[in-house]
């Protein structure tokens, strides 16, 4: 992970650059992040933080990664690709409960109350979850005073522009050309 | 002058330091017991320290100086989100709650932002209820200096800024200490301990002033000395919180509804006068409506009694 931060206070953007380094860790995202860039000048007042996630994999239905069986109290699910797992597992207790979802063993996973063929046509997105993480992990990085916003967003890059003034249009211009830059690559 | 002090030792025969500190007219403040080591809060006069030294120096305990104690301390906070809370906030209030001191953290209603930061005349006035104050600021200059100084004026007590800059005469603040800032790990490093004692040291400077300033007029009864009449009141028990009577550098604050208790307290007999003689009671700003008792000067009773005689 890169991490290249600009602005005029010296101290500000190195302690910026250890704060996402160190939120990133924390959220468990720091392998899926390719480069940071940060654009700080806190007497305009502008904050603009752009991000390159690495590439993750397309969206796949689950019955393509695991094999689905009706059981009593539900539907077992046993993973075929663990490259998934995660992903799987995310997906599920977010729709149905952790209460109602565990996993007993590394490649199986039991849902209670759900049908087989409820869950063979569900898809995952890991990119749509990686962007989901990245996200939160800006929201906890950007100023809290700094609430008006403007992003962009393209395949693998956010840009998250923030200010506490009215948003100007010279600043979205910047934030166009950070968005530009960071999915080219640094 | 009292000198307030932290005694740690066993528990066996720390009776005899107890007897010692109130034959010598000192107070214990708190107690606390820990299977057979016992911690002490002690007041003790000036005048009679080295006799102290000598019976802990006997017993085998340590004596320890607490610049703090006896005093409440705000720890306040720009906000109550995670980008705040609960690093550094928390580690420096219960640093200071280490070295003796009451705090209470303070997250302000809309301190987050550069220009749009600001502090109501309520936040001001509890603030202003402490004896002194930690403010904790962020990592930009021009943000520190410009912008969040000003949500200091008008505060009347010690105030101490902690920062990331290193920078200098931040306005309206009595001490800064940098290298803090805001950050998403503990305060455990040899480093980060010593900005903590950076803290506690500045904040110990300000009330030992504040002290001076007291003896100079000095106050019409010490504050521990009410303390030890309000906690034998019956009416104590009420309080549901931690700690129901908080020292101040001159008064008291008591963790009961003033609404409810203020005219009881009033009405304490001490030393065969009221209570409301030696002190005003008043409603605390925060959102319990504590009871707040203001010590008066010696002189204040002696101009009132004065004017009383030719009226």
């Amino acid at each position: 992970m890169k991490i290249v931060v600009d602005g005029k206070d010296e101290y500000g953007n190195k302690s910026y650059a250890k704060l996402a380094q160190d939120i990133f860790f924390e959220l468990g995202i720091a392998g899926l992040i390719e480069e940071v860039h940060m654009i700080i000048e806190p007497s305009a007042p502008l904050f603009i933080m752009s991000i390159r996630m690495k590439r993750t994999r397309s969206p796949i239905k689950i019955r393509d990664v695991a094999s689905i069986v009706d059981t009593k109290h539900g539907c077992n699910l046993i993973i075929r690709d663990e490259g998934y797992a995660a992903n799987l597992l995310s997906m599920l207790w977010k729709r149905y409960g952790s209460l109602n979802v565990e996993q007993p063993s590394r490649l199986e996973i039991v849902c209670k109350g759900v049908k087989a063929d409820e869950l063979a046509g569900l898809r995952l997105r890991p990119v749509e979850e990686l962007k989901t993480m990245v996200l939160n992990a800006m929201w906890q990085i950007l100023p809290e005073g700094f609430r008006v916003r403007y992003s962009f967003a393209s395949g693998h890059s956010l840009t998250i522009i923030a200010t506490e003034d009215v948003m100007r249009e010279e600043w979205i211009a910047m934030g166009r050309m950070a968005h530009e830059k960071i999915s080219r690559g640094l | 002058m009292y000198r307030f002090m932290t005694y740690e030792g066993g528990v066996y025969r720390a009776n005899e330091l107890v007897e010692m500190v109130e034959d010598l007219g000192g107070h214990i403040i708190q107690t606390a017991q820990v299977s057979r080591e016992i911690i002490l809060t002690l007041a003790i006069p000036e005048e009679d320290m080295q006799i102290i030294e000598k019976v802990a120096m006997r017993l085998r305990g340590t004596l320890r100086e607490g610049a703090l104690i006896g005093t409440e301390i705000g720890v306040i906070s720009p906000s109550v989100s995670r980008h705040h809370l609960p690093h550094p906030v928390c580690d420096i209030a219960e640093y200071l709650r280490r070295m003796g001191g009451v705090t209470n953290i303070i997250g302000m209603g809309r301190g987050t932002g550069r220009r749009i930061a600001q502090i109501s005349m309520t936040e001001k006035a509890m603030i202003d209820e402490y004896d002194a104050a930690v403010f904790i600021f962020g990592n930009f200059e021009d943000c520190i200096m410009n912008q969040k100084a000003r949500l200091l004026s008008d505060l009347n007590i010690p105030i101490i800024v902690t920062g990331g800059p290193d920078i200098h005469n931040i306005p309206h603040a009595d001490g800064y200490v940098c290298g803090i800032g805001r950050r998403t790990d503990r305060m455990r490093k040899k480093e980060d301990i010593e900005r903590l004692e950076e803290i506690a040291r500045l904040l110990g400077r300000c009330i030992e002033d504040r002290r001076r300033e007291i003896a100079e007029d000095p106050l019409s009864i010490d504050p521990i000395e009410i303390k030890q009449y309000v906690d034998g009141l019956p009416i104590i028990n009420q309080a549901t919180r931690h700690s129901p009577t908080i020292l101040h550098l001159d008064g008291l604050r008591i963790k009961l509804p003033y609404d409810r208790y203020a005219d009881e307290i009033r009405r304490t007999k001490i030393l065969g006068k009221r209570l409301d003689y030696f002190a005003r009671v008043t409603k605390s700003r925060n959102e319990r409506g504590d009871i707040l008792i203001k010590i008066l000067p010696e002189s204040a009773i002696q101009a009132e009694s004065a004017a009383d005689f030719r009226n």
